[in-house]
């Protein structure tokens, strides 16, 4: 059923998860904080959205727990960083492709805000 | 690096017990730290707010979660939410049938007999509104039994007189929630039955 879910779509907060894991192993806060720096300020997830959506996230296997520490020496050592697997990497790619889609068709119907402008200019 | 305040820290502690035992074990730990890096770089408001928005909403989907062993979403999900509507409009109909029916009782019967009676009424009751959310959500034996029974208990703290009396009734109590979950476990049966005949 979950499966069923992400291959529909992601929610925002799920999205954004992936985008902060698609560059390097995170822990929960610093995910938080590059979820909300990715998302212009739009994603703020407090603690119980963050670790229910990577409780969920680590069952449908789009995410994995890591126990490489990018820096081991001035970690705190409770933490847990957590990595994207192929299918977490596969889900963003097909979300990521599906925005595109959306993007480029809104732009050959001339609905972005500002194209028509564009279109006068030229 | 800001201050930080451990009472915040401890009253997080002791909300976040209101999360299942389960869900606690795992996450707990990371949860409060990550509350404390939040107060590290935050206003101590801004963080209480998005806390308060976020607990009741993750509160209610991980009690859930745990109620259908950790498959489904709460806006996935629209007969659940049927169930629990009907469960707390039964649990509020429970609520005056038992006023009514206790102060009609003990005018023409004694109080004992009043009592019992009433108790075998709320008892039928429950039994009924139970067997049928049972078939109706067959997942539903644990939430509609301790719905119901929390609002009809409460009608029961109303009825009677002086501080006190309703801990000596626990045999009443008890039977209640034992015919909640009768009724809850034979629709969650029947509604089985019903599945595979229907296979």
């Amino acid at each position: 059923m979950r499966q069923k879910q992400y291959s529909q779509t992601l929610t925002p907060s799920v999205f954004y998860i992936l985008l902060a894991l698609c560059d390097k192993e995170r822990h929960g806060y610093g995910i938080m904080k590059q979820a909300e720096y990715d998302s212009n300020g739009k994603i703020e997830m407090g603690p119980g959205t963050l670790y229910g959506n990577i409780k969920r996230m680590l069952k449908d296997k789009l995410i994995e727990e890591t126990y490489e520490r990018p820096d081991s020496i001035s970690d705190d050592e409770r933490r847990k960083y957590y990595r994207l697997t192929e299918l977490g990497r596969k889900k963003l790619s097909m979300e990521l492709e599906r925005y595109n889609s959306a993007v480029k068709l809104a732009r050959r119907r001339n609905l972005l805000p500002g194209m028509e402008l564009l279109k006068l200019s030229r | 690096m800001k201050k930080i305040n451990n009472k915040a820290i401890r009253i997080y502690s002791l909300l976040l017990n209101l999360y299942p035992r389960s869900y606690l074990k795992e996450y707990k730990n990371l949860m409060v730290q990550t509350f404390r890096n939040m107060l590290e770089d935050n206003n101590d408001f801004k963080v209480w707010l998005r806390v308060a928005k976020e607990l009741p909403v993750n509160l209610l989907d991980e009690h859930l979660e745990n109620i259908k062993g950790g498959t489904m979403k709460l806006k996935n999900n629209s007969r659940l939410i049927i169930a629990i509507l009907i469960s707390i409009l039964s649990g509020v109909v429970g609520f005056f049938l038992s006023f009514l029916i206790g102060e009609g009782l003990m005018e023409v019967l004694s109080d004992e007999m009043a009592m019992l009676l009433m108790f075998v009424g709320i008892s039928i009751y429950n039994f009924a509104i139970c067997l049928f959310l049972g078939i109706f959500y067959p997942k539903s034996i644990w939430f509609c039994s301790f719905l119901i029974n929390i609002i009809v208990w409460a009608a029961l703290i109303g009825n009677l007189k002086g501080p006190g009396e309703f801990v000596d009734l626990w045999y009443g109590w008890t039977a209640l929630i034992i015919f909640a979950f009768a009724g809850s476990y034979t629709g969650l049966m029947l509604s089985r039955k019903k599945s595979i005949q229907n296979a």
